[in-house]
């Protein structure tokens, strides 16, 4: 099986098969750590000292450095790494469908998390006409109307492309933002608890296992995600419900969950679905209810290079609208949705995978700075976390 | 499918050694395969496919990985 995807709907790859995804998690290792090192060094060092003028932002950084021999390198390993990480398990997926499928089928019988899909959702064009991460068939395409490969697809390559620094049930985002709002909020208790964009569900099942008082959903427009994250549910014994539903127009009543939770997600939406996803969380949060989101800082709170950093992915990995929510203001965006400006609030969480609990507790405990490794996947990782109380 | 939609970027001005890089990636890829394998060879004859490395082989080979990969790269640094 692949490293970190262990659960009962685990693949089967070749021992060859094995061998190159380890090979494309150690390329991505020595491309995200010493070689993004050494490309902000030389930027400092080099590049950006001959420019005219210092550059301001993200784009003049990337002016200045396009044309560099190392960040080309850098950037086709990168690109090439991210292409590896899909090849690396499309065929023992493929191998491997019908299986999954009898699995998927069995352990629907075995708990209480439901499934409910909607046939007539149409699946907007932001995932259906774009391969996000050049991730090959991107989260919503199906064979037939049992496939669960493209969630299969996802699970396994997120185990090669994060090589653990997302936890070895892949879900260190999801357990990190939990152990933050206990830490910091211990009366809060909600009982509704809504995950957007949940996909494969890694990120919801967190969320129950740190509130097992409360009914955990996890919502997607794509199909064939919910399916294997259904099962993932499963067999891994945690009870959460799976729904085929668009964010910009959720099929609940106003004042419905407690907490409404994302994670990587404000970042594939066009800037009026983003608006729409936080209108639809106020309307569905009860008063004193949370809005909370993992995502990636803004460029007005990085450095020009870091925020350079980060935008990359907009330019070189399938991600059309990355920087333009990075472009965006986490405060501004709750605002204008119409939540109430002092119930607003952002922090960073060290990854618990990565420092373990005890160091994430001593640093909640002091204020939080976003620093060169708040939302870039390498070693030592922080995770940056934002929201609004209702 | 195994092909991604959409424009692969073009990094270099001649679009050769952006395919250059690639198959330098499919070929370093294909090396650390065979690699792995023999290591598994080593550990016993016949039918390896169902063979285990010990933890401690494991360690080692992973250990050996992430040089060999920062040694394929390192010219890039000189």
């Amino acid at each position: 099986m692949t490293r970190l995807v262990t659960h009962d709907l685990a693949i089967r790859p070749t021992r060859d098969e094995l061998a190159a995804q380890d090979f494309t998690s150690s390329l991505r290792g020595h491309v995200l750590n010493h070689m993004a090192a050494t490309l902000k060094a030389r930027y400092e060092t080099r590049i950006a000292p001959r420019q005219p003028t210092p550059p301001a932002d993200s784009r003049a950084v990337h002016a200045a450095i396009k044309g560099d021999t190392y960040f080309r390198f850098y950037s086709a390993l990168r690109i090439g790494a991210q292409e590896m990480v899909w090849a690396s398990v499309n065929n023992a997926v493929t191998r491997d469908a019908a299986r999954l499928v009898a699995t998927a089928k069995a352990l629907s019988t075995t708990g209480t998390g439901a499934l409910t899909l909607d046939p007539t959702l149409a699946v907007p064009r932001n995932v259906s006409a774009i391969d996000v991460h050049h991730m090959p068939g991107s989260y919503a395409a199906e064979s037939d109307s049992e496939d669960l490969s493209a969630g299969a697809t996802y699970d396994n390559g997120l185990s090669v492309f994060s090589f653990g620094l997302m936890g070895d049930n892949l879900d260190d985002i999801g357990q990190s933002s939990a152990f933050w709002l206990r830490q910091r909020h211990p009366d809060f208790a909600p009982l509704a608890i809504l995950d957007l964009g949940c996909s494969i569900g890694h990120q919801t099942l967190p969320w129950k296992s740190a509130y097992p008082e409360a009914m955990v959903t996890g919502i997607d427009v794509a199909a064939p995600c919910l399916r294997y994250a259904h099962g993932r549910a499963q067999s891994q014994g945690v009870e959460a419900h799976f729904v085929q539903a668009d964010a910009t127009a959720l099929p609940w009543p106003d004042a419905s969950f407690d907490l409404i939770y994302s994670s990587m997600f404000l970042h594939e939406l066009p800037l009026q679905d983003i608006a729409a996803v936080f209108a639809e969380c106020r309307r569905l949060l009860k008063p004193g209810g949370l809005m909370l989101h993992y995502e990636l800082p803004p460029n007005n709170q990085l450095s020009a290079f870091d925020g350079f950093y980060l935008d990359w992915d907009c330019w070189y990995n399938n991600e059309p609208y990355y920087k333009g929510y990075r472009d965006q203001d986490p405060a501004a965006l709750c605002a204008n949705a119409g939540f109430a400006a002092p119930g607003f609030f952002q922090t960073v969480v060290p990854s618990l995978a990565w420092y373990g609990e005890a160091a994430v507790a001593a640093a909640l405990a002091g204020p939080a700075q976003i620093g060169g490794n708040t939302g870039r996947l390498a070693d030592g990782v922080q995770w940056f976390v934002y929201g609004n109380w209702a | 499918m195994t092909e991604a939609r959409g424009t692969r970027p073009q990094l270099f001005d001649d679009p050769a050694i952006d395919a250059l890089v690639k198959m330098l990636l499919e070929l370093a890829s294909e090396t650390w395969v065979t690699r792995a394998r023999l290591a598994a060879l080593e550990e016993k004859f016949g039918s390896i496919e169902d063979v285990a490395l010990s933890p401690e082989a494991q360690t080692r080979l992973a250990a050996e990985r992430d040089s060999f990969v920062a040694r394929i790269f390192s010219s890039l640094e000189r």
